[in-house]
């Protein structure tokens, strides 16, 4: 009972925000306009009208989404009841600003402001770039500066840049698992999304042909599919992999996605169910009226209409036909 | 003289628990509402009027406990001024009679509040479907509104 | 066009050699002109078999780099790629073409990968699996950018020499040996003018002579 009250005035405050995303009409129409402008006009009638109005450039499109995605996290730090919720739903950018800075300092140069997060993550940029400049990460949460000190330990034997994903990739899922614990939705969410990524490693891994040793190394711990079961896997044909996995929730994610692979070579399909099926998994329990469910849910589809906007827009400025772009286009949260 | 006080007394704390654990499951269902309620109209200030009208549905468990904290008062003459000397069968009768309304006021009090709290998030969504959402939480009064019936029957059915 | 000059023997004399030597020069540079448009043909071939085999490798890779590029946002596609893991060290030195110093690329790769397939400088987690396929076609693809860029500079330099040569051959032809020829006529037509008038002269001399005897 005190979750009730602990929700329910931000499970009914995102009620509200769910009615001003993007529907499935709006969505069609920036898929059927004529170029990227009229695509962009569509936005205009939409919660992002004073956005598109101040953007000069259609081709600077991604500083709406990135906008947006501020925007949203801003908004929603004010009123989430939960910190560990948010904690865990921004860690991914704290990660990624991560990785920026350290290959930026393994390549001795400035990162480029374009490619961070200045305010979206836990930790404010400005705090992380003087971390970088002092070299002092003690102010680092333990799992993140356990990860760093790894990468610098082995940066100086062989500088590898995906040595800064696979580690901090790893740390960022242990870490997610781990403050998702008391919050089983939370928790069954992250380990969907942690299966679903190693599964998508693993066949990744087997179409580059990498070593079982590589792919070891860079499956991620979280998911409870174990790492044997795609280890024991490895040496087998990848249609064993659709056998296995034929009983569990990913069974229609692989088959369709191999099936295209089998087809064309792509695993298009593959990432569009996969991110599909955590949509839908939210979706399923937002009506949940005292839980973490609708919180999730909101920011999750916040960032996946960022990724619809922005598959819709890269395909209208580069003039792709409609067909190839609704292929990847992922499903609607409302 | 001491067994037609404990008579009394017990009648009373039957009204108390009636007006109290009633009162206390309203405040709880009206406190959810009110907090989802503030969370529509922080975004959405037009709704407020429907959103009011969903956080008033779970404060009728307390007025039912209050109508039979006064019903016992009445007729034990606490209100009339004519104290009655109740034995103690009568006192544990009253104090009986006082809990449908006392016990089920406060559990269908939380759990309207519940539903009216879900209530106010489907019309942030479909505010013309406020006739639906109110009638899933009054759906709960039935319970409640039973359970007045039950405490006012047992009541008169006393005599004293 | 003739010259301006005195039609002296000595004159005469110094053209001719002049008018030898540009002869002689126009049909070296003649030689050189047809030889270096071999080259130069051969070398066009070349680039044109190498530029469309590159581009028709190359707009699928952009095209599967633009739909990773949609499916992923700005920031992550930056960063996967920001920190390259297979380098390229070139060493440039010169090759002689026809006595055109054109640039040879030499390279080697370095760094970072072990192996054929170790070139992906990012994890997979946070990256589309559409990124693979064209990184893959990018990498393969870079020997052959860097000798179609070797080529086509050693094409750019040989047109260059061939249009100079060009020209020289040209102005030897059209100019210079007509001019001289021309010139050394006027001077021998002068020259024999000059002779026949003293001819004539001697000979009306010697009438005039014998007629007063």
């Amino acid at each position: 009972m005190a979750n009730d009250s602990k929700y329910a005035y931000a499970v009914a405050r995102v009620r509200v925000l769910e009615n001003r995303l993007l529907d499935k009409g709006q969505v069609d129409r920036m898929l059927e306009a004529q170029g990227a402008r009229e695509a962009l006009q569509v936005l205009a009638e939409t919660n992002y009208a004073s956005a598109v109005g101040e953007l000069k450039d259609v081709h600077r499109f991604e500083d709406l989404l990135a906008g947006e995605l501020e925007r949203v996290y801003r908004e929603v730090r004010r009123f989430y009841p939960e910190p560990r919720l948010l904690e865990a739903l921004a860690a991914k950018y704290d990660v990624h600003n991560l990785k920026v800075l350290l290959k930026a300092q393994g390549l001795g140069r400035e990162a480029g402001g374009d490619i961070l997060y200045p305010n979206v993550g836990n930790i404010p940029l400005a705090k992380l770039e003087a971390m970088f400049a002092q070299e002092d990460f003690r102010d680092l949460p333990p799992h993140l500066r356990q990860a760093v000190e790894e990468i610098g330990a082995g940066w100086s034997q062989r500088p590898d840049p995906q040595w800064i994903d696979i580690i901090l990739d790893r740390a960022l899922y242990d870490h997610l698992l781990a403050l998702a614990d008391t919050i089983p939705f939370l928790k069954e969410f992250f380990t969907h999304q942690a299966n679903l990524v190693n599964i998508k490693t693993f066949i990744r891994v087997k179409i580059l042909r990498q070593d079982e040793d590589f792919l070891k190394k860079v499956l991620l711990r979280g998911g409870d599919i174990h790492q044997s079961f795609f280890t024991d896997l490895y040496h087998e044909p990848l249609e064993v992999l659709c056998d296995r996995l034929a009983l569990s929730p990913y069974a229609q994610v692989v088959n369709e996605g191999l099936a295209e692979w089998q087809e064309k070579g792509r695993l298009t399909r593959f990432e569009k169910l996969a991110d599909d099926f955590l949509l839908n998994f939210v979706r399923s329990h937002r009506h949940h009226p005292f839980g973490p469910q609708a919180l999730v849910g909101y920011l999750l589809a916040v960032e996946n209409e960022l990724k619809l906007i922005r598959i819709i827009m890269v395909g209208k400025l580069n003039k792709l036909p409609p067909e190839e772009i609704r292929e990847r286009l992922r499903d609607v949260y409302v | 003289m001491f067994e037609s006080m404990t008579g009394i007394v017990l009648a009373l704390l039957g009204a108390a628990l009636a007006v109290g654990l009633a009162g206390i499951g309203s405040a709880i269902g009206v406190g959810l509402v009110g907090q989802s309620a503030s969370g529509v109209v922080s975004e959405d200030p037009d709704k407020f009027g429907q959103t009011l009208l969903l956080q008033a549905l779970p404060g009728t468990q307390g007025i039912y406990g209050l109508l039979t904290g006064f019903l016992i008062m009445q007729r034990t003459g606490v209100v009339g001024g004519n104290l009655l000397n109740l034995t103690m069968e009568q006192g544990w009768a009253v104090f009986m009679a006082a809990m449908p309304v006392a016990i089920v006021g406060l559990l269908s009090a939380i759990a309207q509040g519940r539903a009216a709290a879900a209530g106010v998030g489907l019309i942030a969504k479909r505010p013309e479907e406020l006739g639906k959402a109110i009638i899933f939480a009054v759906m709960v009064e039935t319970y409640a509104v039973l359970a007045l019936l039950a405490s006012i029957l047992l009541l008169f059915g006393i005599t004293f | 066009m003739r010259m301006r000059v005195n039609p002296t023997r000595m004159e005469l004399n110094r053209l001719k050699k002049r008018l030898n030597m540009a002869v002689r020069g126009h049909r070296l540079l003649k030689d050189k002109r047809d030889e270096l448009m071999r080259q130069f043909i051969d070398l066009i071939k070349h680039n044109k078999e190498l530029r469309e085999e590159v581009e028709r490798e190359l707009q699928p890779a952009l095209a599967k780099f633009l739909l990773a590029r949609a499916v992923m946002s700005g920031e992550s596609m930056e960063e996967a790629i920001m920190f390259p893991k297979t380098r390229f060290d070139l060493a440039v030195s010169r090759q002689n073409i026809m006595s055109v110093y054109a640039p040879k690329f030499s390279w080697e790769k370095a760094g970072g990968g072990q192996g054929e397939g170790d070139i992906y400088p990012y994890g997979f987690a946070d990256t589309s699996a559409e990124l693979d396929a064209s990184i893959a076609t990018l990498s393969q693809l870079m020997p052959k950018l860097l000798e179609l860029a070797q080529v086509e500079k050693a094409a750019d330099l040989l047109a260059d020499e061939i249009e100079k040569t060009r020209r020289r051959v040209n102005a030897l032809e059209h100019v210079l040996i007509p001019q001289l020829s021309e010139t050394v006529r006027y001077i021998t037509m002068k020259l024999e003018e000059a002779e026949r008038s003293a001819l004539t002269r001697l000979m009306k001399v010697k009438d005039i002579v014998r007629g007063k005897t």
